[in-house]
């Protein structure tokens, strides 16, 4: 019990560090093809932590919490990141319950899919705000937000395991 | 195992609970934030307290700034040197020309009992991040309401239009492109003079001129020009260039592209100006100018009359001088 307690400490400390890296990220300037074609940063640091530890429950707080962040620094409509990146949390935690038992392409496919549907969900929302123009071009940050979720997944499975911190479960174990 | 599996359920039945509420969250806060204007207050205070994070994301293109200036060798920096001292030289000879013509627009604005334009407020400003979301054409630059920089500031640079501010914080501020399609620009073609309203596209290189009749005057590699109409774009600044006219017999209206002129992926600084009518200068001439309108049909009468006289009196003189010449010539043809 008390190496638990030990071990949820320890996981914040790393998980806080990752998401300021991962706002940075966000929103850094960068030249306009790489910036258009962004993978969504945030979503796979909170998606790492919500896969691998389901101890850790409040995932969903905190990623509605940084996409509030993400809206102001940006610009976007208050709440919208929110729901973006809460709605993925969500839709990958409870609908892929063995999501982290899947081979990697598996898990890419899944991340590209979802992040497909709620890029769309956002299109629409925007739309009816009255912000939105269609372009075929919005949809490519799935593509490279799949494609950009092994790296993800392995430099922070790196960082876990340089810091020393336990982040998988006894069924993860099994 | 039993146990596990209970305290799992009971875990997925309060996440969906607890996306329901963050669901519920999220459309209010949208809605409140869009709609209703009551977190405006809110969004001044946060943004203006997350500037630092915007100049710490900016930070890899600073840095590489100035390291690449660093790096500039002595003869690189000569040559930039001269080039812009002649630039230089040829503004300065430009520019006092433009004074000449300032005085004279003034005096015959005077005359035409206008109140002149002043450009009272220019700004300076620096490009420190561009808006990464998707849907939104917009740049942050680093002028707030610290420098006076008021919503509805239009922005340009040296080639052309830019946009306005849609959203001042207290060091920052976030400025609509033209690209945007929120943004629409009422302009004027140079050549032909057609009038209308250009919107964004919400690609980097191109605009719409809009609802403009197939009829209309407008050719391939115009340029467009603000119209002035509307109050928040002054007249005259450069916008785009037409790069395309299409004229089908089904529509009613000609599909008109344009080309920005200010490459808006490339700026990185930017001038903002305000034509300042709360001048106190301002507003006395516009009263003054006022009084005059107010009694203009006295002055004209007045002044018609004036005219009437001083025409008559020197059509008389003329006249007189005419018969004196008339009589003169008789008098030397009688002598001979």
């Amino acid at each position: 019990m008390i190496s638990s307690k030990e071990n949820k400490n320890s996981f914040l400390l790393l998980l806080v560090p990752l998401l300021m890296i991962g706002m940075i990220l966000q929103i850094v300037q960068l030249p306009e093809i790489v910036s258009q074609n962004r993978p969504d940063f945030l979503m796979l640091f909170i998606l790492f932590f919500a896969v691998q530890s389901r101890k850790f429950t409040y995932t969903l707080e905190i990623s509605w919490v940084v996409g509030l962040l993400l809206d102001l620094t940006t610009g976007a409509p208050l709440g919208i990141n929110a729901l973006i990146i809460s709605s993925q949390i969500y839709l990958i935690t409870t609908q892929f319950k063995n999501f982290h038992k899947y081979v990697m392409f598996q898990q890419m496919i899944i991340v590209g899919i979802v992040n497909f549907l709620v890029c769309i969900l956002g299109y629409w929302i925007e739309h009816i705000i009255g912000q939105a123009y269609f372009e075929m071009q919005f949809l490519i940050p799935a593509v490279s937000t799949a494609l950009f979720w092994p790296f993800i997944y392995i430099i922070c499975a790196i960082l876990c395991s340089t810091f020393s911190i336990e982040i998988y479960d006894k069924e993860k174990a099994d | 195992m039993d146990i596990d599996l209970k305290v799992t359920d009971q875990d997925n039945y309060l996440v969906h609970l607890r996306f329901a509420i963050i669901v519920f969250l999220a459309l209010s806060v949208m809605a409140l934030d869009v709609r209703s204007k009551v977190l405006a207050d809110f969004r001044y205070y946060v943004e203006s307290a997350l500037y630092p994070v915007l100049v710490f994301a900016d930070s890899p293109h600073s840095v590489s700034k100035i390291v690449s200036s660093q790096f500039k060798s002595h003869s690189d920096l000569i040559k930039e040197n001269e080039k812009l001292s002649t630039e230089n030289f040829l503004q300065r000879a430009d520019i006092l020309r433009l004074k000449d013509l300032e005085y004279e627009n003034e005096a015959l604005r005077k005359l035409l009992n206008s109140p002149a334009r002043h450009n009272t407020k220019r700004l300076f400003a620096e490009v420190i991040d561009v808006d990464p979301d998707p849907y939104l054409s917009r740049v942050i630059v680093n002028q707030g309401t610290s420098a006076e920089v008021y919503e509805g500031m239009p922005v340009i640079t040296d080639m052309g239009l830019v946009g306005q501010v849609i959203e001042a914080n207290y060091s920052y501020s976030r400025v609509l492109l033209l690209t945007d399609p929120n943004c629409q620009i009422p302009i004027i073609d140079s050549r032909s003079s057609v009038r209308g309203i250009c919107s964004g596209s919400g690609s980097h290189n191109q605009i719409f001129f809009n609802n403009v009749p197939r009829s209309a005057d407008v050719r391939e590699g115009d340029l467009l020009l603000t119209s002035g109409i509307g109050g928040v774009y002054p007249r005259g600044y450069p916008v785009a260039i037409v790069t395309s006219v299409g004229v089908s017999d089904s529509q009613p209206f000609a599909a008109i592209t344009a080309s920005p002129l200010v490459e808006i992926d490339k700026m990185r600084y930017v001038l903002m100006f305000s034509t300042n009518t709360q001048d106190s200068r301002d507003i006395d001439y516009a009263q003054k100018a006022k009084n005059i309108t107010d009694n203009k049909i006295i002055l004209n009468q007045q002044r018609v009359r004036d005219l009437i006289d001083k025409l008559s009196v020197k059509g008389a003189n003329n006249k007189n001088e005419a018969e004196k010449i008339e009589e003169t010539s008789n008098e030397v043809k009688h002598d001979q």
